[in-house]
């Protein structure tokens, strides 16, 4: 392999957001013809690396080398020039046209004729016939792209990579959202243009995958390098090391919560989106903090957010205190004293244009009227400026005052005030979505102690969090979820990260129950 | 998509509005009107030769118009009552592509007359040549009306219309009237007649020939003038008049000699800021005001007396005189001023004048006319 | 607002339309002394009345996050409702003719009634059947007129403007206590309920959450049909009570009445601070809205300015006081 000439090569990159080091002097090296694995944990700089190798981010440091040539790239059309492309997890063809409309978008092949344009459909069909027996795909050019499979509408977006003259393909999770059948089929097209000496930088979470079908692996950690290997070296365990390796420190309060007799118990639910969670069942005590872990599309959010009255359940049950309850909405929660900390802050948490004071006194103001009125007309502000005061104090919010506007605070300090808000209602359970995200490790910290403070009040806790070490430094159990489906509960003292990535990646098993129909049906 | 939700919703209320009515009264006496008029169009095959039913599609440019409200009821009851010609409506809701969907509509029907309360007065001549071709008798019913060369070219071609400048005229002349009988009319004592003019719709034809004629009138009678306040934009509304007319008292109180407005609504609105500012509760501080349509309220001000003058476009006769001419030439008559025989119908030629009449405090009873009055013979 | 350093670009921003404002009334005042007087100040304010109940009721719906296009159409309707009931039996073309006189309260509160109504068909458009609030409510604004020009056409009147109204009608929006219309009074004093509900109240509260992250709303426990409900119910029954003063301060009504009012509504709450986006809106912002556009009509009419100008002035108006609200929302971001 080492005679093959390298195609791309990016030396030493840095990348520095405000407040974060991205990239820190990481090189990589891609052979043509091969594929090239990129892995690391959420927030390892997998994907800032592949937005500066295609023109969407700019290096604040490195070199970029492309058949040994220097380049820069001012956009993504620079990088497409020099035979990078880049198929993003999220595809966005044009739904209504059609196929071979989609692949020539922009560059439309034409005839001229008394001066005007007009569309040569002709040369376009056969260029696309042309393109896809090269590449071994069977779609009608004049399909509707909205009729595709979203496998087939990646094949398109990799024949239109293809068209432009790639000889970098760059692939985000591209099998995030399909299903074994179809994964396979990706993979018969990538070893096609293997062949013909395209390059494919495949970044993936899934380990089996990347081992069967990569040639080579790179590994970041934290926005540094930490290695590349050749894919016959590497195994399973390696590779989870490899891309944990971090030393674990005293970045949590020390644990003085007893799980006592079960608060909440969830029996088999399942979503009416067919995509979402199925056949979901937990538990979780009074004074215990139980984490939930799984990748990007796991659906734990979809599920907690069920469990909240916020979507619909097809089928299942919610115990509290051992007695059945349905919840329809959030206030019906509410009054079963649970909280929700949602994952977006911004669309989902808080109201921007409003104080602090509203921001923290409105959930629990809604649910106990009363209190704030005193059965009579008007609010008391005497009541609403002291209990937004106390967490302002307690959770030591930096704020100018009461009353402004809560945009204008710190991401960290709106997480605190909505966790305020929630504290108000003085919940029994309390669900925290990637409590953490986005803010500074300060403010974790503090989160982390309330977390602590709810159980050793005999409170529950859940937690969401993709963060291995809060994770596994917070949870007393840690239940695994991967595309829908709990793939396993881990009790405290048999955590290990490698246990949780293994489950949640676990595809196969997780699928293999339920997905059997319907599995030749996409092939061809 | 704005449009078809529209014709929807106008549609909708067009079905609604046919039964609203024939529960009121004007319509009560023919509960029935389809079997009605079917009967009679039966009874007419065994006598008449084509046995074929006559009707009329008419094209009125806005049902939510009084006036039109009123002449449309009128037509309807009339050709119910007599059944000689079947009338089917449309309303172009003030818009020259509707009117055209609508005539076009109407003409593929093969309707034997086109009554066309035209807004589209920009394409008269094409309207004619399109009628030529059809066939179809061609009624401009209360607008601009064809050239002499558009008659000459299709004797099915008729305008039935009120003389609109005679509106101003009227406001004009009492104006003068007013001016030279009463020496105190002139407020500031300048020699002139300071005025204050309060508009429609800017490009609207009644707004310009009211307010144009109005002028006109009073200029020729020798009397100076002095516009206040400029063009004032109250889109026919009382409100809007009431306002602009209470802003302009607040500033020249004493220099306004007589405000003119181009319907009764807006007069209205001005005698309500009058009376707001003070006036009409003693002889002495009056100011003139004038308005056209006779509307009821506007003929109550006129009784009262505050209210100088109003022009009456009956739409009763509108509507008689238009089913009269299609009465006549269908049984193949000449239209003539004598086979009209109808007050304040004057015809020349192949076009048929209906006076405009001036209501005032001595014949305020005149203004009243009753939709429900089928006879038109 | 937000730092200590208030510099004079920010000063100007901020109060810039005051500024304009102020600017125009010295100008005014320039060419016509007069225009400083109370009795033009009364006028203003007596004009500015109808339109300031119409404009709260808008501010409930901008708040709320959502819009509303029915509002002057609703005002035709509930004028016409109202003057339906109160006229006098002398007057010869009685809408109802078999009805006897009633106490005023009856057609006021019938008109309410009707726009709460409305409100209603335009809350479940919205909020239940999902439809956008712009199109829900110009389906409701064709609706409405439909309806109004219906029931103005029924015989007796058949369309004539309703007249012959008692007295007491008719001296509910031309009357005063001590020189203070009646009409002045009854907007300031729905002002001052407006402002105590959105301030003081839960429900307030919660119609500002909801307009300001309808899905924060909702997790916090807010019942987000029931707020967008009843915001529309109560812009609904200003609109009612506007139209009703209508028919009573020009002692007439018709189904004309009301053309476009909504639009003036929008641009005053706009203009007076009221976020497009939702969650943001003041009344105080919004009557100085209703009032800085009444002055620009009163005073160049009052100057004699022809009515084309007005349509100028005020259309950059508003364009200029969307301009600065943007800046002022870009420069903190």
């Amino acid at each position: 392999m080492d005679q093959l000439d390298v195609i791309l090569e990016m030396k030493e990159i840095s990348k520095s957001f405000p407040g974060v080091k991205a990239l820190d002097k990481v090189s990589l090296k891609v052979k043509e013809g091969t594929v090239h694995a990129l892995m690391g944990e959420n927030g390892a700089g997998k994907s800032t690396l592949m937005k500066c190798a295609f023109g969407i981010y700019h290096p604040d440091e490195g070199e970029i080398f492309v058949n040994g040539k220097n380049v820069h790239f001012a956009d993504t059309k620079n990088a497409m020039d020099q035979g990078i492309s880049m198929i993003h997890q999220e595809l966005h063809p044009i739904r209504v046209r059609n196929v071979m409309e989609n692949i020539w978008v922009g560059r439309i092949p034409y005839k001229k004729i008394g001066g005007v344009k007009w569309v040569d459909y002709k040369t376009m069909y056969d260029k696309t016939v042309q393109l896809f027996e090269h590449l071994g795909i069977t779609i009608n050019p004049r399909e509707m792209v909205s009729n595709l499979s979203v496998s087939h509408c990646q094949l398109l977006e990799i024949a239109r990579a293809v068209s432009y003259g790639a000889k970098v393909i760059i692939m985000d999770e591209p099998t995030s959202s399909l299903t074994e059948t179809e994964s396979e089929l990706l993979f018969r097209i990538i070893r096609q243009l293997t062949a013909q000496k395209v390059a494919i930088i495949y970044i993936s979470h899934k380990i089996e995958e990347v081992l069967m079908i990569s040639d080579e692996i790179t590994i970041l950690r934290d926005g540094m390098l930490v290695g590349s290997w050749n894919s016959k070296e590497m195994n399973m365990d390696l590779i989870v090391k490899r891309m944990v390796g971090r030393e674990m420190t005293n970045r949590f309060p020390q644990k003085n919560h007893k799980p006592g007799t079960v608060k909440m118990e969830a029996k088999n639910l399942t979503s009416p989106n067919p995509h979402s969670f199925k056949n979901v069942s937990f538990q979780v005590r009074k004074g215990e903090i139980l984490g939930i872990g799984g990748l990007v599309g796991a659906q734990r959010t979809e599920l907690m957010e069920a469990v909240f009255g916020l979507r619909k359940i097809a089928e299942g049950q919610i115990f509290i205190d051992g007695k059945e309850v349905t919840i329809h909405s959030p206030s019906e929660a509410i009054r079963h004293k649970m909280a929700l900390l949602t994952e977006e802050r911004r669309f989902t948490g808080i109201i921007p244009m409003l104080s602090v004071e509203d921001n923290i006194v409105i959930a629990n103001q809604s649910a106990h009227k009363r209190a704030y009125t005193g059965g009579k007309l008007f609010l008391s502000k005497k009541k609403r400026a002291q209990d937004a005061k106390k967490y302002v104090d307690s959770f030591s919010i930096k704020t100018p005052g009461l009353k402004t506007q809560i945009q204008y605070l710190s991401g960290g300090n709106q997480q605190k005030a909505l966790l305020g808000r929630w504290m108000l209602i003085n919940p029994d359970l309390l669900i925290l979505d990637e409590p953490t995200r986005g803010i500074d490790v300060g403010a974790k910290y503090e989160i982390y102690s309330l977390m602590e403070q709810m159980a050793a009040e005999g409170k529950s806790v859940i937690m969401i969090s993709s963060e291995m070490p809060e994770l596994m430094g917070m949870s007393d159990r840690i239940m695994v979820m991967c595309e829908g489906r709990l793939s396993g509960i881990i009790e405290g003292n048999e955590v290990t990260e490698e246990r949780i990535m293994y489950l949640a990646s676990m595809v196969e098993e997780a699928r293999s129950d339920t997905e059997k129909g319907g599995l030749d049906t996409d092939e061809r | 998509m704005k449009k078809k939700l529209m014709m929807l919703v106008i549609g909708t209320c067009l079905l609604m509005s046919g039964c609203g009515n024939s529960a009121s009264k004007p319509t009560e006496a023919a509960a029935a009107p389809t079997e009605k008029a079917a009967e009679s169009s039966v009874e007419k095959t065994e006598e008449a030769d084509s046995g074929k039913e006559i009707v009329a599609g008419v094209c009125w440019y806005n049902f939510a118009d009084t006036f039109i409200a009123n002449a449309r009821q009128t037509l309807l009851n009339v050709s119910e009552a007599d059944a000689t010609i079947k009338v089917i409506d449309a309303d172009s809701q003030n818009d020259t592509a509707n009117q055209t969907n609508n005539m076009n509509n109407f003409l593929t029907k093969d309707v034997d007359y086109l009554v066309l309360n035209n807004i589209n007065t920009g394409a008269i001549s094409e309207i004619c040549e399109q009628l030529k071709e059809a066939g179809c008798y061609g009624i401009f019913a209360n607008t601009d009306s064809p050239k002499d060369e558009d008659f000459a070219q299709n004797d099915k071609l008729y305008l039935v219309s009120s003389n609109a400048p005679k509106s101003g005229t009227i406001m004009g002349e009492a104006l003068v009237e007013y001016w030279n009988s009463h020496p105190e009319a002139d407020r500031n004592g300048n020699g002139k007649m300071d005025y204050v003019m309060l508009l429609g719709i800017q490009s609207h034809y009644d707004t310009i020939v009211r307010s144009q004629y109005s002028v006109d009138a009073i200029k020729e009678a020798g009397i100076e003038m002095n516009s206040i306040g400029g063009e004032i934009v109250c889109e026919y509304s009382r409100a809007a008049a009431q306002e602009k007319v209470s802003a302009l008292l607040a500033n020249y109180r004493d220099d306004i000699d007589a405000i003119i407005a181009c319907n009764d609504d807006m007069a209205l609105g001005a005698i309500e800021a009058l009376k707001a500012g003070g006036f009409f509760d003693e002889e002495d501080n009056y100011i003139p005001v004038t308005g056209v349509d006779a509307t009821v309220v506007g003929c109550e001000a006129v009784k009262e007396g505050t209210l100088l003058v109003t022009a009456l476009n009956n739409p009763v006769t509108l509507s008689k005189a238009i089913y009269k001419v299609m009465y006549l030439t269908n049984s193949g008559e000449e239209v003539t001023t004598d086979s009209m025989g109808m007050d304040g119908v004057t015809v020349d030629g192949h076009r048929v004048w209906l006076d405009y009449k001036k209501i005032s405090k001595d014949n305020v009873e005149e203004a009243n006319y009753d939709i429900t009055d089928v006879n038109f013979k | 607002m937000n730092g200590k350093k208030l510099d004079i670009r920010n000063l100007m921003m901020n109060y810039a339309l005051y500024i304009i404002m102020i600017l125009m009334i010295g100008a005014i005042a320039v060419i016509s002394p007069k225009f400083l007087s109370l009795r033009v100040l009364t006028d203003i304010l007596t004009q500015s009345s109808t339109r300031i109940l119409v404009a709260l009721g808008c501010m409930f719906i901008i708040v709320s996050g959502s819009a509303d296009l029915s509002g002057g159409r609703v005002v035709g309707l509930t004028a016409v409702v109202a003057g339906s009931l109160a006229q006098t039996s002398e007057y010869y073309i009685k809408f109802w003719p078999g009805l006897p006189e009633m106490p005023i309260i009856v057609p006021v509160l019938a008109a309410v009634l009707v726009g709460v109504l409305v409100g209603a068909f335009n809350g479940i458009a919205v909020a239940k059947l999902k439809v956008p609030a712009f199109l829900a409510t110009l389906g409701t604004q064709m609706v409405v007129y439909g309806v109004n020009c219906l029931y103005f056409n029924k015989a007796p009147n058949n369309s004539q403007p309703l007249g012959g109204f008692l007295k007491s009608f008719s001296k509910l929006g031309t009357g005063n206590i001590g020189g203070v219309p009646y009409l002045v009074i009854i907007a300031l004093g729905c002002a001052v309920a407006v402002w105590i509900l959105q301030t003081k109240t839960c429900l307030g509260k919660e119609i500002f959450a909801v307009g300001g992250n309808p899905i924060a709303a909702k997790v916090s426990g807010i019942n987000v049909f029931k707020i967008l409900m009843i915001t529309y119910m109560l812009a609904g029954a200003l609109y009612g009570l506007a139209g009703c003063l209508e028919a009573t301060r020009t002692g007439s009504a018709s189904s004309s009445y009301g053309l476009s009012y909504e639009l003036d509504a929008i641009a005053s709450c706009i203009v007076g601070g009221c976020s497009a986006g939702g969650g943001v809106g003041t009344v105080g912002g919004v009557v100085f809205g209703v009032l800085i556009f009444n002055i620009i009509n009163y005073g160049l009419t009052f100057i004699g300015l022809s009515s084309y100008w007005q349509f100028i002035v005020k259309g950059l108006i508003i364009i200029i006081a969307v301009a600065i609200d943007v800046r002022k929302y870009a420069g903190k971001d």
